[in-house]
């Protein structure tokens, strides 16, 4: 598909790739922006957002730069956000259509395998992998997209049976074309537009899931995360509440952008809905 | 114009879904360069009996009986075994444009696709042929078609590109399944000449499955009539327009729009011999 972007497109999409687009230029130019590491300890502590040239977003307890350390967690979120969802994608696309398009046994073997998955709670499963493969940053994005997979798979698999039975479908068979080609040109294409949108939502869920991770100390520990700045800020929210709100506002920001991503998509991937 | 050899031959074809008999000892014969029209009503196993020819027939359908194309036995191949098998090929034109076109690919891109489904003809070859095949269907402005939705093409101009589709195949035979239900009445009749043409002059089999008696008269060399999956009428065009001789045939001419019968009330359809599957208001005892 022709991916044609112009002014014209909903405002939505436009908004969406915007925030991200920003997110990843911040996430990007960290090391630019406020060079060295950002685990340092370089300032006064506790010093509040606004108060300090140096220091624009304050720094924490231990005197830390808090810009510098929103920055460099921009890096792990989006890193997480999107591998997790690239896993949780390649599995769940990948049995989606298979068991819609065939049906029959590969279709009753994934739905058991999803069923069996959604009854495990998600969260302590995702904590259980990163325990024992140990924390870091490889680790929580494959626990994030092992728990997440199920989702896209059911809706995948839905679309497909809903498309793998329309005329333009039995028109490539009638070619004689084989069940791959078919499937990857006539059936997903037409289904993925749901899917893309819900994968957006993945990545926004596997931000706060490690967002979460973290906050328990399950991040990996060499890595500045969001959630680890939120946890480790815990005790001071009477205080230095600036601590807890600026990392939570960030992640904030991010899901809604990849919120907004997704959507956007979904109305632009469909062609019809493009001719408006 | 009508060629006496047989394209194909259709022998005994039962169809069942889970015990129920669609289609039931069903044997006909199409030859080449004859429009052949199987009616119905719907239910009649019309439609399925056309699947099964093009190879298109359910999985779950239970399909006994034989059919050959061209003396080689297809029945139960999937169009794909029949072109590994070196068979000539049936194409099917759907009764919905709409549906039968894929939404995010242009018109060429599924033209081009359908001419390299035989997997030897390079990508420059096939755009040329499906330009070609546009201008075959007498879709004006080929070259600007070629690179558009589907959505932005008016019905009958669909229902052009779905032929062109189909015949990129090469096809030896066409089974159409009602192609002009969809289509405005002016635009009916343009795509049926284009079919006849077509036949004409790729000297192609049409078989055309449609309820519509209409298109019938003005398209068809031969007539078969089907109701509750069994063949009640298989005649020429003429003859059966004349007097059909199963009852239902002629309760079935004398139902049309606009003509009222020479003696007495109409036959009702339902009062006719064959066994009636239509319940509720009006039917009686059936």
């Amino acid at each position: 598909m022709s991916a044609r972007f112009s002014f014209s497109t909903p405002s939505t999409l436009r908004l969406g790739v915007l925030c991200v687009a920003l997110l990843a230029l911040l996430a990007a130019a960290a090391g630019l922006l406020r060079p060295g590491d950002p685990m340092a300890m370089v300032g006064p502590r506790g010093l509040w957002p606004l108060t300090d040239g140096a220091f624009p977003l304050g720094t924490d307890q231990l005197g830390r730069d808090v810009a510098a350390q929103l920055l460099f967690g921009a890096r792990v979120s989006l890193a997480v956000g999107v591998g997790a969802a690239a896993v949780a994608t390649l599995i769940g696309v990948g049995l989606g259509a298979v068991a819609g398009y065939f049906g029959g046994v590969a279709d009753h073997l994934l739905s058991r395998l999803c069923d069996y998955v959604q009854t495990l709670p998600s969260f302590l499963l995702s904590m259980v992998l990163v325990a024992v493969l140990a924390p870091s940053i490889g680790s929580v994005m494959l626990a994030i997209g092992l728990t997440s997979w199920p989702e896209i798979a059911r809706l995948t698999r839905a679309e497909v049976l809903r498309i793998r039975n329309a005329d333009w479908v039995l028109a490539a068979r009638t070619m004689g074309l084989g069940h791959g080609h078919i499937l990857l040109n006539h059936v997903l294409p037409n289904g993925i537009a749901p899917v893309v949108a819900m994968i957006a939502a993945v990545v926004a869920h596997a931000v706060l899931v490690e967002a979460a991770l973290a906050f328990l100390g399950l991040g990996d520990p060499n890595l500045v995360s969001w959630g680890a700045m939120i946890g480790n800020a815990r005790p001071l929210l009477r205080t230095l509440w600036y601590l807890m709100a600026l990392p939570g506002l960030a992640i904030f920001a991010t899901v809604m952008a990849f919120t907004l991503l997704g959507n956007g998509l979904s109305e632009r991937l469909d062609p019809r809905g493009a001719a408006r | 114009m009508k060629a006496n050899n047989p394209l194909i031959v259709v022998r005994d074809l039962s169809i069942a879904f889970a015990g129920a008999k669609a289609v039931d000892g069903l044997s006909f014969t199409v030859a080449a360069g004859e429009v052949t029209a199987l009616v119905g009503e719907s239910g009649s196993g019309k439609t399925v009996s056309g699947l099964s020819i093009a190879g298109l027939a359910p999985p779950e359908a239970r399909i006994t009986g034989r059919v050959t194309l061209a003396g080689a036995d297809i029945l139960g191949r999937t169009p794909r075994e029949r072109r590994l098998a070196g068979h000539p090929a049936v194409s099917m034109v759907f009764q919905d444009p709409q549906a039968a076109l894929n939404p995010v690919l242009t018109i060429g891109e599924q033209i081009v696709e359908a001419v390299r489904a035989d997997g030897r003809t390079g990508a420059r070859a096939a755009a040329a042929r499906a330009l070609e095949l546009l201008d075959l269907v007498r879709i004006p402005e080929p070259g600007r078609r070629f690179s558009e939705y589907p959505h932005r093409l008016s019905g009958g101009m669909r229902q052009r590109v779905v032929i062109a589709l189909a015949l990129a195949a090469s096809p030896v035979a066409l089974v159409a399944d009602e192609p002009t239900t969809a289509l405005d009445v002016t635009i009916q009749a343009q795509i049926l000449q284009l079919l006849i043409r077509l036949k004409d002059e790729l000297g192609m089999a049409l078989l055309l499955i449609t309820h519509d008696l209409g298109v019938v008269a003005e398209a068809a060399d031969r007539v078969l009539l089907m109701r509750d999956g069994r063949l009640l009428e298989d005649r020429g065009v003429r003859d059966f327009f004349d007097g059909p001789r199963h009852p239902y045939g002629r309760a079935l001419l004398a139902a049309r729009p606009g003509r009222r019968t020479r003696r007495g009330p109409r036959p009702r359809l339902a009062d006719t011999s064959a066994p009636c599957l239509i319940g509720g208001e009006g039917s009686g005892a059936c």
